[in-house]
């Protein structure tokens, strides 16, 4: 979500410089401001132009009241909505700060993940209370369902050496959780899926399954991305994650309703060319994208 | 200039986010109670939901 990226998918970690500025004080401001220019501004043009997308392939007829609350609950496409929920957590920036500057790691991370654990499984109810009679379903849009990714996101940020240096001591431990977790997750889901056994704490497992899937992410990335980041179409891509990750959506609904659907190719084909279409596209952006920065690098020596 | 890790993580869950996508028929095909999008940002939740999505399928 970003961070996404990471916000898209990268804009998690590279936001931390602009929140803990060297050698400058910190703006709110300012900081909200480049926030809404960089990346809200972005989604709200990609909204729109979904939003006629969608239109033209007869999904829609245009509505005013439909697209401004599309744009404030992010469920046009789904990758919408995780706009919305990074921006609840930048709203709350100097909250982040304060606590990575006075509370301990520990702690935060404890108190962090009970947190998410009350307020993903509790919001809706605890909603009810207050306002006896109102359905909440939009938990999944509240940060507090994420609120220990983001947390833990933030101190591996400030203390990010540290971080890569504690994913290198502990490589082995972390291998074997991945796989432990993946394998775990998976069988449970399907057991559940399947009516086998109903399994309570599957959630609990999802998250501690994600923990350790992010720490392998950079884990590898340690190990291989001095690699792959040389190749051009990589860096490419890595320029170009957030408009990838707008656009990307409705670019699939055009491949499936203007494309495949229109010469009946079936799912296993569809799924294919989906991706060759996708992915192919994510390519010759990331090239472009690197032949411009080479071309604006050589004009602005 | 940003960390060559984080930029390689960026790339990875850029990709991984569309590989959801790509396998749902339409984009906002698949269950929404399925899918916390921060966790697949993170990579977390793109195998399980896809094991989940397709367990589903299955008789």
């Amino acid at each position: 979500m970003a961070a996404v990226c990471l916000c898209g998918a990268g804009i998690y970690f590279p936001v931390c410089p602009e929140v803990f500025p060297k050698g400058g004080a910190f703006s709110y401001g300012s900081f909200l401001w480049g926030r809404i220019r960089k990346i809200g501004v972005h989604y709200v043009i990609a909204v729109i132009i979904s939003y006629l997308g969608l239109i033209d392939l007869g999904y829609y007829t245009f509505d005013a009241g439909f697209l401004g609350e599309s744009l404030l609950l992010g469920n046009m496409i789904a990758p919408f909505y995780f706009i919305i929920i990074i921006f609840q957590f930048y709203i709350l920036m100097p909250l982040w700060r304060k606590m990575t500057e006075k509370v301990d790691f520990w702690v935060a991370a404890l108190v962090s993940v009970m947190l998410m654990r009350l307020f993903h499984g509790g919001l809706p109810a605890m909603i009810g209370m207050i306002s006896p009679g109102t359905e909440f379903i939009y938990n999944d849009r509240v940060f507090t369902s994420y609120l220990a990714y983001w947390v833990l996101g933030c101190y591996a940020g400030k203390y990010y050496d540290r971080f890569l240096e504690g994913i290198r001591k502990n490589q082995g431990v972390l291998l074997t959780g991945f796989v432990i977790f993946v394998l775990t997750d998976g069988l449970l889901s399907y057991a559940n899926n399947c009516g086998f056994f109903r399994v309570s704490f599957l959630e609990d497992v999802h998250t501690l399954y994600v923990f350790c899937a992010i720490l392998f992410v950079f884990w590898l990335g340690k190990k291989i991305a001095d690699r792959v980041m040389a190749w051009k179409v990589v860096q490419g891509i890595d320029r170009m994650s957030f408009y990838l990750y707008l656009y990307h959506g409705i670019f699939l609904y055009y491949v499936q309703d203007a494309f495949l659907n229109r010469f009946g190719v079936g799912p296993a084909k569809g799924l294919l060319l989906r991706a060759v279409c996708c992915y192919g596209m994510t390519a010759v952006v990331g090239l472009l994208a690197w032949y411009w920065k080479k071309r604006k690098g050589k004009q602005n020596p | 200039m940003r960390n060559r890790e984080i930029s390689f993580v960026n790339v990875v869950l850029c990709l991984l986010v569309m590989w959801i996508h790509i396998c749902s028929v339409a984009v906002t095909g698949l269950p929404k109670e399925n899918i916390s999008f921060l966790e697949c940002m993170y990579l977390g939740g793109c195998l399980p939901l896809w094991c989940r999505d397709l367990f589903s399928c299955l008789p």
